[in-house]
């Protein structure tokens, strides 16, 4: 899976919204005079570290298996180091590319769906970078 | 599968992502698209915000569909749901996500995933559609 497109973002300022309690009672069009509970910001509650993250879009679909699919728009942060099991962006001689961390004793391997079986091993003559750990998922239907 | 309501969006802002070279995490402005780039979050999950909301999916009655417990879903409240869509339905007083079938039947809300029998809307339901979900943010 690669990334095909990047965006940058910006401290802008803080936008309070509203956080609605839910009552769920049969017939009530939830959108109707629900009860604020608290407030919070979409940038925080989807971006922990701005000024660490971008945004990446990716293309493929061999990272279905992991809930990416091909042309959604992931948050990576480039501040959080990867452990086994997260999904990373790396760059391997200069593209973007989307792949399974996998740590097994030191043994660092970068997986796709279909590298299950063959991974790519990292040694220490490749050229590459983990530039950040994706933190979200946003998948357009 | 069903769903929580997390939050309802306020209109009036936009957050704006613009790609500022000195703004890209060291090590990426060398990879990166060198042209600015702007990605509004907002106008981009919610361009019609006093329409949108969103909920808290619990349940795994989604998971063809990738859609996992957990996830947080984008919802218009005021598109009209079409036949295939996935829509938030509340069934006797339970929220549900599900598509949305209709055909000379009727309508049955499907579950996207085969342990689960489709619901086929009867007049015994007391049913409504809340909205049409147009994103599915999960975490990794």
């Amino acid at each position: 899976m690669e990334v095909f497109e990047t965006f940058g973002l910006q401290l802008s300022s803080v936008h309070k919204i509203p956080l609605f309690a839910m009552p769920v009672q049969a017939g009530h069009p939830i959108t109707a005079d629900s009860r604020v509970e608290s407030e919070i910001d979409l940038n925080d509650f989807l971006i922990a570290h701005p000024a660490a993250s971008f945004f990446a879009h990716v293309r493929g679909n061999n990272m279905n298996e992991c809930g990416i699919a091909d042309g959604d728009i992931l948050v990576v942060d480039t501040s959080i180091h990867p452990v086994d099991g997260k999904i990373v962006v790396v760059s391997i001689n200069n593209d973007l590319t989307v792949k399974l961390y996998r740590d097994f004793d030191g043994i660092v391997t970068l997986q796709t769906d279909n590298e299950r079986y063959v991974p790519l091993k990292i040694e220490p003559y490749m050229e590459f970078k983990i530039v950040g750990i994706v933190t979200k998922v946003i998948h357009s239907l | 599968m069903r769903a929580t309501k997390l939050q309802t969006l306020k209109t009036n802002y936009k957050f704006e992502a613009p790609l500022v070279p000195a703004m890209m995490p060291a090590g990426l402005s060398d990879i990166a698209d060198q042209q600015v780039r702007l990605l509004d979050l907002n106008a981009y999950l919610a361009p019609y915000p006093e329409n949108i909301f969103l909920v808290r999916v619990k349940g795994e009655s989604m998971i063809n569909a990738n859609i996992f417990d957990g996830d947080i879903l984008v919802v218009d409240s005021r598109e009209k749901p079409a036949n295939g869509k996935i829509v938030i339905a509340s069934i006797n007083g339970d929220m549900a996500v599900k598509y949305f079938r209709q055909n000379n039947e009727g309508i049955s809300l499907v579950s996207a995933n085969e342990k689960f029998s489709p619901i086929k809307i009867g007049e015994l339901f007391e049913f409504q559609i809340q909205g049409v979900v147009k994103h599915v943010i999960h975490d990794v």
